[in-house]
């Protein structure tokens, strides 16, 4: 038992080792071999670079939009999800239109948003939903489908209404994609909104790479690529967390 | 058919274009052709790097866990970085050309490819390693005879994940140089909000990213017959 726990704590201690020393590295070259600091700037710079209250309400802006667009994403998809795999018919209708807006490159719409819906956060937030959406309903309808056919039956010979057995058991048995599908959104979520807010508006950490570009701000970039990996990693961190809560019976078994 | 009535008739052109008038724009649209070959084109090299470079890293990197284990977090901060927010940086290192679009595409299409060459490399059962090395095959004849044919699926199922990637790559970096591409002409037909052009390029688009797939499909049935008959059983 002690050798296993020390075990586990060196091959959990290992990444943050790399980690520093990769960073370490890092600024040792550029020092040494002094690069411009447009070209890669070192990391003490990019942390400096994170003490600049512009990041701070781009940071905001985007977090906002990334956490509407994810929300309504995964309301929709669920619901949505759930209509079709109660419809063979609906299924059958909707998987052509729906193939073929899972097959557009739906970052490429913001500009069309823009028309649609104006220049305020809402294009923002369809961008985000679009792209957290379709894995939802994906795997929202697969999880409702693998439902055993022989334990449908079993439940509706005891009576149990459609509802009764959506909730008790199709759910149930759905949750584990849902999760995986939340998984998978994160950080698609996180690239919806950034791409989006290349075109839309003077908002959000996409305007702020953008803009730290024009001004060959570098640190800034950078620094800015860091929030967004950190908004991404932190969205997929609380799925998991959640899905530790939730999905215990689930993960023990498998 | 829906979708035609309905833009026909009750949903202005400035909203959602019928079908058929995106058609025809991208037919008729002068300048099409060679924005289409040219975002052709940067897909294409991008694509091509990424793939190189996706399995070469992948098969080294599966030879030394250290590696594994350290290069798994930077790998995943770089998994949670949407990658079209390099594009201004690249056009800072390598200035407004086809160098920056296509290291987009490359970026776009690389991680999945490293992804999945790495599991496809972890796929081999090690009983038949330890079998290959009982018989005296060397380091590289088991990477050549087993890892590979062995990691062959995921690396396709890396390919494919990867083609319409590389499409969005390519044309977010043409939105933000903007002066070539299929991602110029969106942008400009947002300018002069000419929406059916933007359907157009967009249908342009997905032609583009189908065709990379279909090849790709294409070529994997022809180099791995196994894998389909395995399936279908």
């Amino acid at each position: 038992m002690f050798e296993l726990k020390s075990k586990f704590k060196i091959t959990t201690m290992e990444p943050i080792i790399w980690i520093i020393g990769f960073l370490f590295i890092w600024e040792l070259v550029v020092r040494v071999f002094n690069f411009p600091v447009t070209f890669i700037p070192a990391p003490s710079a990019i942390a400096q670079a994170f003490i600049d209250l512009q990041l701070v309400r781009h940071f905001l802006s985007t977090t906002y939009v990334v956490l509407a667009g994810y929300v309504i994403g995964i309301i929709l998809g669920i619901i949505l999800g759930t209509l079709l795999a109660h419809s063979i018919h609906l299924e059958r209708g909707t998987s052509p239109i729906l193939s073929l807006f899972q097959a557009i490159p739906k970052t490429v719409l913001a500009p069309i948003f823009i028309i649609w819906f104006g220049f305020g956060a809402t294009p923002r937030i369809v961008a985000t939903f679009l792209l957290v959406f379709f894995p939802l309903l994906v795997n929202t309808l697969t999880g409702m489908k693998i439902t055993d056919p022989d334990l449908l039956s079993l439940l509706r010979s005891l009576r149990a209404t459609k509802f009764q057995i959506l909730m008790k058991v199709r759910i149930q048995r759905a949750l584990p994609l849902i999760f995986s599908g939340l998984k998978i959104a994160a950080p698609l979520a996180v690239v919806g909104a950034v791409t989006s807010e290349f075109f839309v508006g003077q908002e959000g950490l996409g305007y702020l790479v953008l803009l730290s570009g024009w001004h060959i701000d570098i640190p800034l970039l950078f620094a800015s690529l860091v929030t967004m990996a950190f908004i991404g990693l932190a969205l997929y961190g609380f799925v998991i967390i959640l899905e530790r809560r939730i999905l215990h019976w689930y993960l023990r078994r498998h | 058919m829906i979708w035609e009535f309905l833009s026909t008739f009750f949903i202005p052109a400035y909203i959602l274009p019928a079908p058929s008038v995106i058609f025809y724009q991208f037919f008729t649209y002068e300048a099409m052709w060679y924005h289409f070959s040219y975002t052709l084109y940067i897909v294409l090299v991008g694509f091509v790097l990424a793939v190189v470079g996706g399995l070469m890293l992948g098969i080294l990197i599966s030879h030394s866990a250290h590696l594994q284990r350290g290069l798994s977090p930077i790998l995943s901060g770089f998994w949670a970085t949407p990658k079209s927010a390099f594009a201004p940086l690249f056009i800072v290192w390598f200035g407004y050309g086809d160098m920056a679009s296509i290291f987009v595409v490359f970026l776009m299409a690389f991680f999945p490819l490293l992804e999945n060459t790495m599991a496809g490399m972890r796929a081999t059962e090690p009983e038949l390693i330890a079998l290959m090395r009982s018989l005296r095959a060397n380091q590289y004849q088991i990477l050549e005879k087993v890892r590979i044919p062995k990691a062959m699926p995921y690396i396709f199922s890396g390919l494919k994940i990867a083609a319409p990637l590389t499409v969005i790559g390519a044309v977010v970096a043409e939105f933000i140089s903007g002066y070539r591409g299929l991602g110029y002409i969106v942008l400009h037909a947002q300018t002069f909000v000419k929406i059916p052009l933007t359907f157009a390029a967009i249908l342009a688009m997905l032609i583009i990213g189908l065709c990379l797939y279909g090849a790709i499909a294409l070529v994997e049935r022809r180099l791995l017959p196994w894998v389909r008959r395995s399936r279908s059983v």
